[in-house]
């Protein structure tokens, strides 16, 4: 299953929760590949790869069937989550470049996506070529978005945008739901938000994430928010895995219990 | 039953050392030097907007500019003549103002030393941008 993480929106955290959702699956055994798509390049900051001898750019420079395979490697997250590192450059895969540029992702993961159970692709923030690419390769569409006004009108948008990329060449995409991420339920404006959500997107709305500081703690130090040790890492984490049942189902995926972690919190956690 | 044909290599973008901020350039190979004008004395401020639209000139940006193709190196000119005037002007009328004999001058070294700084930054073009034109992938 390929999924691509996308926003029209900045600062929302596709990243966290591509990484999150990464860790989660790479927890209960199943092969995960993310794929770097922003030249922020962020997800592969924090995946930690030793080695990029290729990258996203190189993969949509060359743009044939299965080359994407070249660009795979294995992150410091262990020999479950492999990645395809992005880069600064990767900004000049930005433009169209010949006819169906749009393209080249879906045909470079040819058959390699095969070899996961699960493709995760951070997109940048913005609905250019590389989220247009992300859009063509992918199987399910994962709007990321926080409560906030403009935030949800950027989910509106990015809807849209899933609607024609599947009527206009993959034909397979689905909008599996809109995650709205770094919720704090005793904020008004948060539980107007989300209610507003719920009325406009119906059974989209997958729910929220909770606002909790050891995702940025986690992603810092390099490692899955998963293995912080932090009430608040256990937190996100049980929020991480029913969000991903939700994507892949339940025959792919099994919520255990997380055991609570009776360790004092670092300071500054947020509860 | 034949074996299917081998996946190709996945081949190496060649403008991974061209910095984003340059990806609109229709060249990397581009001589700043040789682009600059000379240009009379102005103000500071109009000779800094000068030098910005001094550094590319339609001709210079071509590709047939073969000598910086094959040394593949960019250099950024000396500062134009109305700069460095206009760089003097503002410390010519301080010291005019301080000035006691010529102590102010030389105080802040100003003069001949000035007009023989100038930048030369040479940057190595990867081998591979060269041929950038006749590299555009074919899909």
């Amino acid at each position: 299953m390929i999924i691509a993480a996308l926003s029209l929106k900045g600062g929302v955290g596709k990243t966290s929760v591509v990484l999150g959702l990464a860790g989660s699956a790479a927890e209960r055994g199943l092969r995960v590949l993310v794929v770097d798509l922003d030249p922020q390049a962020n997800s592969t900051a924090s995946l930690d790869p030793l080695r990029t001898p290729y990258t996203t750019s190189d993969v949509l420079y060359d743009g044939r069937e299965g080359v994407a395979a070249d660009a795979i490697v294995d992150s410091g997250w262990g020999s479950m989550v492999k990645l395809v590192p992005s880069e600064r450059a990767l900004e000049h895969r930005a433009q169209p470049v010949g006819a169906n540029s749009a393209l080249r992702l879906r045909r470079a993961l040819s058959g390699v996506a095969d070899g996961f159970d699960v493709v995760l692709i951070d997109c940048p923030p913005s609905l250019g070529e590389l989220t247009r690419n992300a859009l063509h390769a992918a199987d399910a569409a994962l709007v990321v978005t926080e409560p906030s006004y403009f935030a949800v009108q950027g989910a509106e948008q990015a809807l849209e945008a899933v609607a024609v990329v599947r009527e206009h060449g993959n034909p397979t995409l689905r909008a599996v739901g809109i995650v709205a991420n770094r919720v704090r339920p005793t904020l008004s404006e948060h539980i107007y938000r989300m209610d507003e959500m719920r009325a406009a997107f119906g059974d989209l709305v997958l729910g929220g994430l909770p606002d909790r500081s050891a995702v940025q703690q986690a992603q810092g130090a390099c490692v899955p928010v998963q293995r912080w040790q932090s009430h608040g890492a256990t937190d996100i984490s049980r929020a991480l895995d029913s969000l991903l049942v939700q994507l892949v189902g339940d025959h792919h995926a099994t919520v255990e219990a997380r055991p609570v972690l009776t360790a004092t919190p670092s300071s500054g956690e947020q509860q | 039953m034949t074996n299917p044909a081998p996946r190709p290599a996945l081949r190496k973008a060649p403008d991974a050392d061209v910095h984003p901020a340059r990806a609109g350039d229709s060249t990397a190979n581009i001589d700043l030097r040789a682009a600059a004008p000379t240009r009379p004395a102005v103000s500071r401020k109009v000779a800094a907007e000068g030098r910005n639209r001094a550094q590319v000139s339609a001709s210079d940006t071509s590709l047939a500019a073969a000598d910086l193709r094959a040394t593949g190196q960019l250099a950024v000119p000396a500062e134009p003549e109305a700069e460095k005037a206009a760089a003097k002007e503002p410390s010519k009328k301080k010291d005019k103002k301080n000035k006691k004999g010529k102590k102010g001058k030389k105080k802040n070294g100003q003069g001949s030393a000035r007009a023989d700084q100038r930048i030369d930054v040479r940057v190595a073009v990867p081998r591979l941008a060269r041929h950038l034109r006749n590299s555009t992938p074919t899909l």
